[in-house]
């Protein structure tokens, strides 16, 4: 078996730690590597040495007495992501490389609330590409440089993921953002800035000021699910396409066969015949989630569509050519969700106040 | 944080059916997936799921017990017989466990006493060292906790010792402060090889064991509610002592370890060779807080027995009590009798009654059903239940518990006829067999008697547990009529059985409760 004795490669207050529970970590390889006899033991080294001394050693700076502690567990949890295969996922590596080595303080405190909370929190944002996964990676560590605790640290998290695209976590995370500091709600929702700094910097910096900027754009956020802070401001209030979304399994999207929508309980819905999803969406992003049956009642929402294409929202009306002869339509208080018959994509139409 | 041997299942050990309708989503699932951040667990929902994972770790990790005796079925199984002895193995085809570790994990959901019975090295101190981890205990202060019986074991070593400067300069007996053993204020408590302690240790042993709490020198120690393991080579009286009856009648439940299946044996080498101790590194995930054990033995109380199946457990355990020839008055008739008085018991249950002695449940055991070992097969039904994911007990759960709740308590009487019938000889040797054969043997008598469907003593008992606030003159007379027209009823039927005498004293009961209540009626009116 491969021997985890911190051997040259691992260096400083890590090579420690593995001398230290040596007989502990041998063990628990040597059991993870009967119950998977393919276990990469080379990765996990690679992994050990090039991932974990780093950040352990930057704890040992600061905070020596916890260097054991901290040691042990991100081995543990190291061990946990190579049996669930793990450590070769792009959004893991970045998790080590990238977010990790800035969060000393919290990890030295609660090692493995924290690694494992990100990696998890990586996991699932990766869903939605690599792109949010890095931005909401950039913000949690810019977070961190406010020195947060770390419940508002994770909660801090929740806001930036539905912010990177989990819009099914859109009502958690805006009940979560008031408790949070001003800032970094800010920092979580912005969309505009180039960076934390620039964020900042643009926030009232008088603090009840501060405060009451916040608490507006979250009440506008709550009220207006297509308003995006920070993004070019509409010169009216308008009703358009504000997303499509789902597309051809085929290609890498979730139906097979061109889908119908429908609502239930001020949700929508879609199901291509095989499976149904519903559909969580704002100006942020959209996610799918397999559930039971399509429900069969259409439910009454703000939106009706005509044949030529005309969405009606009360009595103000928008005619959007590429909805005409729409195979299905279903309407929420807030959006609208209409399906073609030729094509598996679900278009989202939503309005926003200018 | 010791988190290793991490192959606790990601998936629900028991996966719900699918359930369609409108998902609604947590934010805090964001930090939720594959690695186990070691939140405490949501003690309404998550509790049966936590202690499921342990069950599946210790088996498949810690505990080699290939063995699924507690069997449960969704489709009929397919059964084959082996062996010119025809052995029956059947194969469930719901999920089903090893009872080796299962029982002893149902006592640490409840916090009773069980008796681990078995040869050496069959894993029985392990087995109980683990539910020690499961608590939270370090493994080092588990072991040093571990009270190992043996023939010099005095109540200093149980207990604990008077502090020796205390013994010289006290004046009287409250100045004296002990020095108390550790173990008692722990929530696992774990006696090695209790059948060899000596006599007197054993008394002191049963105060805190049935009472709660340890005595010495006029000094008292409440001890906390507790998940009690006891280890025994040898549960037929091997031990070096006899074990007294009242601590051997406070075990509520007895698990034998069963053998080790040689298939395993690679197991063992990857043990030896990796230098491996399972309960060395218990995953800090299945460790249960003080609030969590609370919660879940509270949870488990909130299952419910559906009354039909409460029906027949009574109808059960009415089948052993009576010893017709043991009393000359109704009420004294019954095996209890026979022993305080000293009577030959094996005399008075081969004399002639004219019931069918084969057919009799009764005579197959020397005792009844105590008080304590339905209450026993009452919690621990109910954990299993839990265990399994149910809101209330399913009839296959008490037939899963009953024989390791009446191991030790319900006496087999090897003289009676059903066990020189053909084939019945094994049951002198499997009691865990015979008992749940008693079990099925009941409830197909009261199948036969129809007694779902028409039983009208408990129809009787069901008015009555109404409450008499209200009853009128001639509601009571008209009750009393309906109860002696049952008693004659029952005293034209041919036999006296076990559960007719119970009927019989429960409408004798029923009758006394109404004749007061119409007399303090006339009174105050």
């Amino acid at each position: 078996m491969v021997e985890l004795t911190g051997e040259p490669r691992v260096r400083g207050a890590f090579a420690a730690v593995l001398e230290e529970r040596r007989d502990r970590f041998n063990a628990a390889f040597a059991q993870a590597r009967h119950d998977n006899p393919r276990l990469d033991a080379h990765a996990f080294s690679d992994h050990l040495s090039l991932r974990v001394a780093p950040i352990v050693n930057a704890v040992a700076e600061v905070f020596p007495e916890q260097v054991i502690d901290t040691g042990a567990a991100v081995y543990d949890l190291s061990l946990e992501m190579l049996r669930a295969d793990l450590l070769n996922r792009p959004e893991i590596a970045l998790i080590f490389t990238d977010l990790l080595p800035k969060l000393v303080h919290p990890l030295a405190r609660e090692p493995r609330r924290v690694v494992a909370a990100v990696v998890n929190a990586a996991l699932q944002i990766g869903t939605r590409g690599a792109s949010p996964t890095k931005r909401w990676i950039s913000a949690v560590g810019a977070a961190a440089q406010l020195d947060p605790s770390l419940d508002d640290l994770l909660g801090f998290g929740q806001v930036a993921a539905w912010r990177a695209g989990l819009a099914h976590y859109r009502e958690g995370a805006l009940k979560v953002a008031p408790s949070l500091d001003p800032s970094l709600v800010a920092l979580a929702v912005d969309a505009s800035a180039a960076d934390a700094a620039q964020c900042l910097a643009r926030l009232p910096s008088d603090s009840a000021a501060r405060t009451a900027h916040v608490a507006q754009m979250l009440e506008r956020l709550t009220v207006d699910r297509w308003h995006a802070p920070g993004s070019p401001q509409q010169p009216e209030a308008r009703t358009m396409i504000r997303a499509r979304i789902g597309a051809f399994r085929g290609f890498g999207g979730v139906f097979q066969r061109p889908p119908t929508v429908s609502t239930s309980e001020n949700r929508l819905f879609a199901t291509d015949g095989s499976d149904t999803w519903q559909i969580s969406v704002d100006a942020f992003g959209s996610t799918f989630h397999r559930v039971g049956p399509m429900p069969a009642w259409p439910g009454m929402g703000a939106f009706t569509l005509d044949r030529d294409g005309t969405v009606w929202r009360g009595r103000e009306r928008q005619r959007i050519e590429v909805l005409a002869d729409a195979r299905s339509w279903a309407s929420t208080d807030d959006t609208l969700a209409v399906t073609l018959s030729s094509t598996h994509h679900v278009f989202v139409i939503g309005h926003t106040r200018g | 944080m010791k988190n290793l041997f991490q192959r606790v299942s990601q998936a629900p050990t028991r996966p719900p059916s699918a359930a369609g309708g409108p998902k609604t989503f947590d934010v805090a699932d964001l930090y939720r997936g594959p690695i186990d951040a070691g939140e405490p667990v949501d003690t309404a929902t998550g509790l049966d799921e936590k202690l499921r994972q342990a069950y599946f770790w210790i088996v498949n990790h810690a505990i080699i017990s290939p063995h699924y005796d507690i069997e449960y079925n969704t489709t009929p199984p397919q059964r084959y017989q082996i062996g010119d002895s025809k052995a029956v193995v059947t194969l469930p085809t719901g999920q089903s466990y090893s009872s080796f570790v299962l029982l002893p994990l149902l006592n640490f959901a409840v916090r009773r006493r069980c008796l681990l019975v078995g040869g050496p090295g069959r894993g029985k101190t392990a087995s109980a060292v683990l539910m020690g981890l499961l608590a939270g205990y370090p493994l080092d202060e588990v072991h040093r906790a571990i009270q190992h019986g043996q023939p010099q074991m005095t109540i200093s070593d149980l207990l604990g010792n008077p502090l020796p400067a205390d013994l010289i300069g006290a004046q009287s007996m409250s100045d004296i402060r002990i020095s108390w053993r550790k173990w008692l204020g722990m929530r696992v408590k774990i006696i090695d090889e209790y059948n060899r302690i000596p006599t007197r240790t054993q008394s002191a042993l049963l105060t805190v064991l049935a009472d709660n709490y340890a005595e010495i020198l006029d000094h008292t120690y409440e001890c906390p509610e507790a998940a009690w393991y006891l280890t025994a080579n040898d549960d037929a009286g091997g031990g070096t002592y006899a074990v007294i009856e009242a601590l051997r009648d406070r075990i509520d439940v007895t698990v034998h370890a069963l053998h080790f299946n040689s298939r395993f044996v690679r197991d063992l080498l990857v043990r030896v060779e990796e230098g491996l101790r399972p309960e060395q590194v218990m995953p800090q995930r299945l460790v249960f807080t003080v609030a969590e054990m609370d919660a879940m033995k509270n949870a488990i109380r909130q299952v419910t027995l559906p009354a039909p199946l409460r029906r027949r457990l009574e109808f059960f355990a009415s089948q052993f009590e009576l010893c017709e020839l043991g009393g000359a008055q109704i009420e004294y008739r019954t095996k209890d009798t026979v022993k305080l008085a000293g009577a030959d018991f094996a005399t008075l249950s081969a004399q002639e009654t004219g019931r069918d002695r084969l057919r009799d449940l009764g005579t197959q055991t020397r005792n009844g059903v105590s008080v304590r070992a339905l209450m026993s097969a009452l919690e621990f039904a109910k954990a299993l239940a839990w265990f399994r994911g149910n809101a209330s007990v399913e009839l296959d759960d008490l037939r899963n518990v009953l024989p390791f709740v009446l191991h030790d308590k319900l006496e087999p009487n090897h003289e009676a006829p059903f066990f020189d019938a053909p084939g019945n000889g094994i049951y002198r040797v499997d009691r865990v067999s015979w008992l749940r054969l008693l079990f099925d043997s009941a409830c197909a008598e009261y199948d036969r008697l129809q007694l779902d469907t028409a039983d009208p003593v408990a129809a009787l008992q069901e008015e009555l547990a109404q409450g008499l606030d209200g009853v009128s003159e001639n509601e009571a007379r008209a009750r009393i009529v309906r109860i002696e027209r049952l008693m004659a009823e029952q005293a034209r039927g041919a036999k006296l059985y076990g559960h007719v005498y119970d009927d019989v004293l429960a409408l004798k009961y029923m009758h006394q409760r109404y004749t007061n209540y119409l007399s303090w009626l006339q009174w105050s009116s």
